[in-house]
């Protein structure tokens, strides 16, 4: 898969990952907090916050794998610099990058308009949900307040992850820093 | 012998697999165990600093606080002897059974997890993670490269302040400068993007191909390693046996 | 090793190209690659070492073949292992955190045994008097040193051949007359490409000159050397005099002593000193202490906010930038971003910036680095209006050439300002080669 990556393209990801993973661990902590008055539903409307790396990463490398591998290496990333859940992290990481991943393959790697992003935002968001519900032991709640979460944290993987993801992406296009990357590439007419 | 030797792969292995059995154990004495034996095996085999443990544990108290009084309040219908009423939600015996299983659930992972964090060396797990899992010498050296960038970010944020000041923002209270920190977000995001693409160039320019390698640093797998494993699957087999 | 025939380049989001009907032959040697800042240079450098175009989805057409294959047969990082290159820019050519992990880095790409390695990190450090620097941080390094251990990680893994892109433009004069004299020794194992805007610090090292003239070859045959250019003193007229004060600092590795400095309102003030000696501290201390105080860092690419030319000369005040823009070669160059730039013209963009404040003191880290002659012309002239116009200008070079114009001289060494003095000082031997102004005679 990694072989016809440029080398900057896959140091880029792990450079977002890195920030992102900080980002994470930070948002973590502020969840946690919550966590403990108002149980784990304070999670979910923050939930896109965890996604962003895989969507800012695809839109700009544009490569498969990318939202995949960014989220997984963000999740190991987070893990040693000092997330707790440790070595579970990972596997978080690797489930929600597939449901983001798996966006951009049911759209052939070809499209990255906002709708697309967002469908990865809302991919990230069930498939992390699933394991949440086997994990977190959901079983035992209610259904209502099961499906209350869901909703809550899908939400939030389409705005949060999916909008929030491209605005943040175009601004640094703005800047100038992605001049050599797929993202910039589109939008330059050669000639 | 200590955690701290022990090949971060299998390490991570063993920790991730004890995990996962334990999603699947429904009563709370075997997470009860679990948690009891991993101390045991921690303070047996490797060097704690109990202050950084604690620090870390804090947080996941609360997460296990909070899951109980939601299972309580918010469990499901469950037959049996009502013990007692919540927030209008009768309350079982079977109730408060699952409530403290996943609360329980939730300390033990934390130990495990604090188990690998706090015995393990990124940068040796990263190696060990190449030379024993196959993991992509270009991904792991990209890795690497994010390591470093933990100073630099913090490098970088300072010299933005200075750019600024030398630009003319003029940012005299600690207040300030916090409200600030928008208008460097984006600056410093760029900046890192460029920063990673010249440690690319550096890289390729110094002959970096990312092909399998040999590296000065040599992460090895020994026969205590598997001692250690053996005797984390053994705690886990314990506490099942415990539960039952 | 190179071998080109109308190769030409652009890069994507330009028009024009940057390199045009290059037919050129790299023979085993050694090259000098001469040209005004903004020829291509270090473009060329670039598709040498097979960096572009695939880095950068540049533009090539023509042949270009390195050692007897067409470029694009190379994987990326296949033909650096017979190619070393020490980049124009000190700041970003390294991947790890210290000097030992760098060049460790680097045998390990190049396959070196285990168990040769710290062998040979220790030689090389031990060739270049750098052993001390085994352990530092690389981040944390002055620039002269940054440039200094590129070299070391350049060579370390035994390349045919050797791309030096400026190399001597942050090294003191002591360190630089080391330098060739070194690398004099080492060459007739490995073949060097330079490119160097002072041929006269080389003494008589080349044997062949390739010179740049926008993008085209003007140039290609033996090498003549030439003197280097002269500058003579400014008058200056002092007018009131301003006290700064610069607090001691402290770092692991080095302490910068207090120092009170007294300048006089038109005054042009050089600092002089060794690699390391602690100029660049001192300076980003001053303008931190003091708001009357603008700085270009030694890095000037620090100082850019905008996102063109045009934006970055006129942000923060309303006064005419056309002047300086085209004196300071930028008019072509008026709606590029400044970090897309060649190093010479972001150089000149920030001191461009520079000149447009009203700072009662403006201070330039090492602005004659990597310069050609013509912008050190400019830079000359645009100084001295400065200082009619009232303002000091303070500036700290190793081109001993230009440091004469100043009128004031301060010297560092080891943290310890020293001074003031004035032109006398060139001819105290003794006090210039304690602070690395003068080779000792051995
Ligand atoms: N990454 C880039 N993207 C777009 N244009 C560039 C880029 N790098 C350089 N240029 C342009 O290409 C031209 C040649 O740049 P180059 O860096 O090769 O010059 P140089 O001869 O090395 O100059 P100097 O002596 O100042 O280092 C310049 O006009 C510059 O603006
Ligand atoms: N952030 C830092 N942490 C630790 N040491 C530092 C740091 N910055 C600089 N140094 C050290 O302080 C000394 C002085 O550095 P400085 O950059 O001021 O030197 P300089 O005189 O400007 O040298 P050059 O001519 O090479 O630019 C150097 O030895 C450098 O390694
Ligand atoms: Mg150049
Ligand atoms: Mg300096």
């Amino acid at each position: 898969m990694l072989k016809s990556w440029k080398l900057k393209e896959i140091v880029l990801l792990a450079i977002l990952s890195v920030v992102f993973a900080v980002v994470y661990l930070a948002f973590v902590h502020v969840g946690n907090l919550w966590a403990g008055l108002i149980g784990p539903i304070a999670y979910e409307w923050i939930f896109g916050i965890w996604f962003i790396v895989s969507i800012i990463a695809a839109y700009i490398i544009r490569r498969p794998g990318a939202a995949f591998l960014s989220e997984v290496l963000a999740a190991t990333i987070e893990m040693m610099i000092g997330n707790a859940i440790g070595p579970r992290i990972i596997l978080v990481g690797i489930i929600q990058g597939l449901g983001a991943e798996a966006a951009f393959a049911v759209t052939g790697y070809k499209r990255y308009d906002l709708w697309v992003l967002m469908l990865a935002g809302f991919g990230a968001a069930a498939t992390s949900f699933a394991y949440t519900y086997v994990m977190g032991g959901l079983v035992a709640l209610s259904p209502t307040y099961v499906a209350t979460m869901f909703a809550l944290r899908a939400t939030s993987g389409m705005l949060i992850a999916g909008l929030g993801g491209k605005i943040l992406s175009d601004l640094l296009l703005r800047t100038g820093a992605l001049e050599g990357y797929a993202l910039a590439r589109k939008g330059r007419v050669h000639g | 012998m200590t955690f701290h030797e022990m090949n971060p792969t299998i390490k991570f292995l063993t920790v991730t697999l004890l995990m996962f059995g334990l999603a699947f154990m429904y009563n709370p004495w075997t997470p009860l165990a679990v948690f009891i034996g991993t101390l045991i095996l921690q303070i047996l085999f490797s060097n704690v600093n109990w202050k950084r443990w604690g620090l870390f544990m804090i947080p996941f108290l609360f997460t296990a606080l909070g899951t109980l009084w939601t299972t309580l309040v918010f469990g499901k219908e469950a037959g049996g002897e009502v013990m007692f009423t919540l927030f209008g939600n009768d309350v079982t015996v079977e109730n408060v059974m699952l409530a403290s299983t996943l609360s329980l659930r939730v300390l033990a992972f934390t130990a495990l997890s604090l188990l690998f964090t706090l015995t393990t060396d990124p940068k040796r797990f990263v190696y060990s993670l190449m030379q024993q899992g196959k993991l992509s010498p270009k991904i792991a050296y990209s890795v690497f490269v994010g390591f470093r960038f933990f100073p630099i970010l913090k490098h970088e944020l300072m010299q933005l302040y200075e750019t600024h000041a030398l630009r003319g923002v003029r940012l005299e209270t600690r207040l300030d400068h916090i409200r600030h920190v928008p208008n460097l977000i984006i600056p410093l995001l760029a900046g890192s993007i460029r920063q990673a693409e010249r440690i690319a160039f550096s890289m390729e320019a110094r002959g970096f191909t990312g092909e399998p390698r040999a590296t000065y640093e040599v992460v090895a797998i020994t026969r205590y390693d598997f001692l250690l494993a053996s005797l984390l699957i053994v705690l886990f087999g314990v506490s099942v046996w415990i539960g039952i | 090793m190179v071998e080109a025939e109308q190769l030409a380049f652009r890069y994507p989001d330009k028009q024009r190209e940057v390199l045009t009907d290059i037919t050129l032959q790299l023979t085993a040697g050694r090259t000098l690659i001469t040209g005004a800042s903004g020829s291509g240079k270090s473009t060329l450098f670039s598709l040498m070492n097979r960096l572009y175009p695939d880095n950068c989805d540049g533009i090539v057409t023509g042949k270009l073949h390195l050692f007897d294959r067409s470029y694009d047969t190379y994987t990326a990082g296949e033909v650096n292992r017979r190619v070393g290159t020490v980049f124009q820019d000190p700041d970003s050519q390294f991947v790890m955190q210290t000097v030992e992990e760098e060049l460790i880095f680097t045998l390990e790409n190049f396959a070196v045994a285990r168990d040769e390695m710290m062998a040979r990190v220790a030689t090389i450090l031990a060739e270049l008097q750098l052993t001390d620097y085994r352990d530092r941080v690389i981040h944390d390094l002055s620039g002269g040193e940054k440039q200094q251990i590129a070299v070391a990680c350049a060579l370390i893994g035994k390349p045919e051949w050797l791309l030096l892109d400026e190399p001597l433009a942050h090294l003191d004069p002591e360190t630089s007359t080391r330098f060739v004299q070194w690398l004099d020794n080492v060459a007739q194992t490995v073949n060097v490409v330079v490119i160097e805007h002072r041929p006269f610090l080389w003494g008589g090292f080349f044997d062949r000159e390739v010179e740049l003239v926008n993008g085209r070859i003007n140039y290609d045959g033996p090498f003549v050397a030439r003197p280097d250019y002269t500058f003579s003193p400014v008058k200056v007229t002092q007018g009131n005099t301003v006290l700064f004060h610069v607090p001691q600092l402290k770092r692991i590795t080095f302490k910068l002593a207090a120092s009170e400095l007294t300048v006089a309102e038109g005054d042009l003030i050089a600092v002089l000193g060794r690699n390391g000696s602690g100029k660049s501290t001192w300076l980003k201390s001053l303008a931190r202490e003091h708001q009357e105080v603008g700085l270009v860092p030694q890095s000037p690419a620090r100082l850019f906010i905008t996102s063109d030319v045009t934006r970055e000369l006129a942000y923060g005040h309303n006064r005419p930038i056309e002047d300086i823009m085209n004196r300071l070669g930028l008019g072509p160059f008026r709606n590029d971003h400044p970090l897309s730039l060649s190093h010479g013209q972001k150089r000149r963009l920030a001191i461009g910036v520079m000149m447009l404040s009203n700072k009662r003191l403006i201070a330039f880290d090492e602005p004659t680095a990597g310069q050609d002659e013509i912008s050190l012309r400019a830079l000359y002239e645009l100084m001295v209006e400065r200082t009619r116009a009232g303002q000091t200008v303070l500036f700290v070079t190793h081109d001993l050439s230009f440091a004469r114009i100043a009128n004031t001289y301060y010297l560092m060494r080891e943290g310890y300002l020293s001074g003031p003095y004035d032109a006398s000082l060139w001819n105290e031997t003794e006090l210039l080669q304690a602070h690395g102004l003068l080779l000792e005679e051995s």
